[in-house]
């Protein structure tokens, strides 16, 4: 401990702030200051993908895709699109055509679902100086009202592919239970037509808040499928320049415990530093990818090839809100039924590894199965706890420079800092106390 | 309560059936699966705000089941709180407060969720729920919430013993509601 600035006695103050409880779960982020440095900055995050493995460890490899869906209730399509690519790569099937097609479509509604709740709802209110979204939709209607009717876009998707909106029940290993015909995906059409305005609206909108000054040096991390945007498949690959296969996922990415927390962190094999996944890195890593429109958007709003300010973070995701909508619209006019809802998928004794971009960043699945399809064991890494070590990193650079403020307002600019990261609560942790010791 | 051109009564559950007492409510809703009016509509949420002011957008009236915890009271604990559709907000909260037990300004722990900004995307809450849909003049004339106090919020589908002894008659409470307002 150091003395501060003319003080003459030890200080040492703490402040705690509330954040959400929705069930059980521990989180919760500790500064420690002594004078003018940034001693120690610990983002705790408690982990539930860690029971679903144990959870998993027995059950059908039929099963993963609804269980896991389980662990969020933003991004349940993730969660059962990773499984499903790993229980299928483990039992050599790969699925192609428009059933592939079709789950990238579900998983464009995830997207725009789950982005327009974060910019408009979390997010914007940050840039806005309001508390929350309540006290933006007394003052701008309108606004919110166009977020809505953006969440119901992609909600509107998932209830048409997915059966239902909140952990959809269409989805199997091998396929869907059943697929829509041309005509049951019209209405659809028109509604993401409409949508698509309102999203273009969306990044203009968000490209012109003020956006506070902050460049990360993460490696980048993200997956790549060459022609298209990466959504529900693809190579991992990073700033740094690596390729690599989910395969190999558990060889790149090398999980660590930490003495402060019940999450394992995460870094990349051979290097020391941090790396960040999400929508700044699937952008800087993709950025040539993105369809016409979203591309314009993203000119438009000045993000250039890349992006490395994490609050600038919502305008890549109201491009990739245009992004999913013109790529559900393009799936939409090319669809043809495929002969057979899903393709089977026999059990062998084998392990396989999926990934896929959750909304928030890479998510992993690994399976071993027996030869009867009983899961052996599971491994489940997703994105934000993989983000964990990264949160810290900014945030100590982040409150470096920002001392002179008071607690209160420090703990609220920390807040509105680990939005930029989206969080997510039900995959990561349930409740944020932020605690900020000064000597 | 069912005007002309308006969806009737509906309940919703908010929880999560893997997380012990948190699957109170689903359990309230299998319960009342054939055992309630038709036209009565029965859903469970994850309590995330804008599903639930879309899923009672609408609705004549509407009643939320749900399990909470804080407060002084015992686990297995029932709550009922009524939210006027036309009372201002700090009014819903300070009601729902006294009702559970605890202040006010415990939002947090009051109910499962906050009017607080929170830091994920998961965790806004009934009460941000309800006070969105009152801005946008989307919460039912009437809204009811039940709650069971919870103790055990852990991984599993077990209830606490209190949570378990306490689901039949929280089914009955939300039922007789039910029936008191088809009948109206």
């Amino acid at each position: 401990m150091t003395e501060c600035d003319g003080m003459t006695h030890k200080r040492e103050r703490t402040l705690v702030t509330g954040g959400i409880a929705r069930v059980e779960g521990e989180g919760s982020l500790y500064l420690r200051v002594s004078g003018d440095q940034v001693d120690e900055v610990r983002l705790d995050i408690y982990e539930p993908p860690r029971f679903f493995e144990a959870f998993l460890r027995g059950r059908s490899y039929r099963e993963p895709p609804d269980i896991t869906a389980r662990i969020c209730g933003i991004c349940p399509v993730a969660y059962q699109t990773s499984a499903a690519l790993a229980i299928e790569a483990a039992c050599g099937v790969r699925i192609d055509g428009p059933l592939a097609d079709l789950r990238r479509l579900l998983y464009c509604g995830e997207w725009i679902a789950s982005h327009a709740l974060h910019i408009y709802f979390l997010h914007a209110p940050d840039f806005l100086g309001y508390p929350g979204a309540i006290e933006l939709a007394r003052d701008q209607r309108a606004i919110v009202e166009r977020g809505l009717k953006l969440r119901r876009a992609g909600n509107a998707i998932m209830e048409t592919i997915g059966g239902r909106a909140v952990h959809p029940v269409n989805f199997r290993v091998g396929g869907f239970y059943s697929v829509p015909a041309r005509a049951d995906l019209s209405g659809l059409a028109d509604q993401l037509r409409a949508a698509l305005d309102e999203a273009l609206e969306t990044v203009a909108w968000v490209a012109g808040f003020d956006f506070p000054e902050l460049t990360v040096e993460h490696e980048m991390l993200a997956l790549r499928q060459p022609g298209s945007y990466p959504i529900e498949s693809g190579s991992v690959v990073t700033s740094g320049g690596r390729d690599f296969a989910a395969a190999e996922f558990e060889q790149q990415v090398i999980e660590m415990q930490v003495p402060h927390s019940t999450a394992l962190h995460a870094r990349l094999a051979g290097r020391e530093g941090t790396y960040l996944t999400g929508p700044l890195a699937r952008y800087t890593l993709n950025s040539r990818w993105l369809p016409p429109g979203a591309a314009a958007a993203a000119a438009a709003a000045g993000l250039g090839d890349s992006c490395r300010n994490p609050f600038r973070s919502i305008v890549v995701r109201a491009v990739e809100v245009v992004c999913a909508i013109e790529e559900a619209i393009r799936i939409i006019e090319a669809y043809r039924p495929p002969s057979q809802p899903s393709v089977e998928v026999a059990a062998r004794a084998a392990t396989g590894h999926g990934v896929s971009e959750a909304p928030r960043g890479v998510l992993y699945h690994r399976y071993e199965l027996d030869s009867a399809g009983a899961i052996v064991s599971a491994r489940i890494i997703p994105p934000t706890s993989q983000n964990q070590a990264a949160i810290e990193r900014d945030l100590r650079q982040f409150v470096q420079a920002r001392l002179e403020l008071a607690d209160e307002q420090l703990a609220g600019q920390c807040e509105q800092a680990i939005r930029n990261y989206d969080p997510c609560i039900s995959c990561a942790t349930h409740f944020l106390d932020l605690q900020v010791d000064r000597t | 309560m069912t005007g002309a051109g308006r969806r009737p009564v509906m309940v919703i559950a908010i929880g999560a059936e893997f997380r012990c007492d948190d699957g109170a409510g689903p359990a309230v809703i299998s319960r009342l699966r054939g055992a309630v009016p038709p036209g009565v509509e029965l859903l469970c949420s994850d309590g995330e705000p804008t599903r639930l002011m879309e899923a009672w957008t609408g609705a004549a009236a509407a009643i939320v089941v749900d399990a909470v915890r804080g407060g002084d009271a015992a686990p297995g604990t029932l709550h009922r709180v009524v939210v006027p559709g036309a009372a201002p907000g700090e009014a819903v909260r300070t009601a729902l407060a006294e009702d559970l037990g605890t202040a006010p300004d415990e939002g947090v722990r009051m109910v499962p969720g906050s009017v607080r900004a929170p830091a994920s995307s998961h965790g806004l809450g009934l009460g941000a729920a309800i006070e969105l849909s009152r801005t946008l003049s989307r919460l039912p004339a009437l809204l009811i919430v039940h709650a069971v106090q919870g103790e055990a919020f852990g991984y599993g589908q077990a209830f606490s013993p209190a949570v378990a002894a306490a689901i039949d008659d929280l089914t009955a409470r939300v039922r007789a509601d039910v029936l008191s307002l088809s009948a109206t």
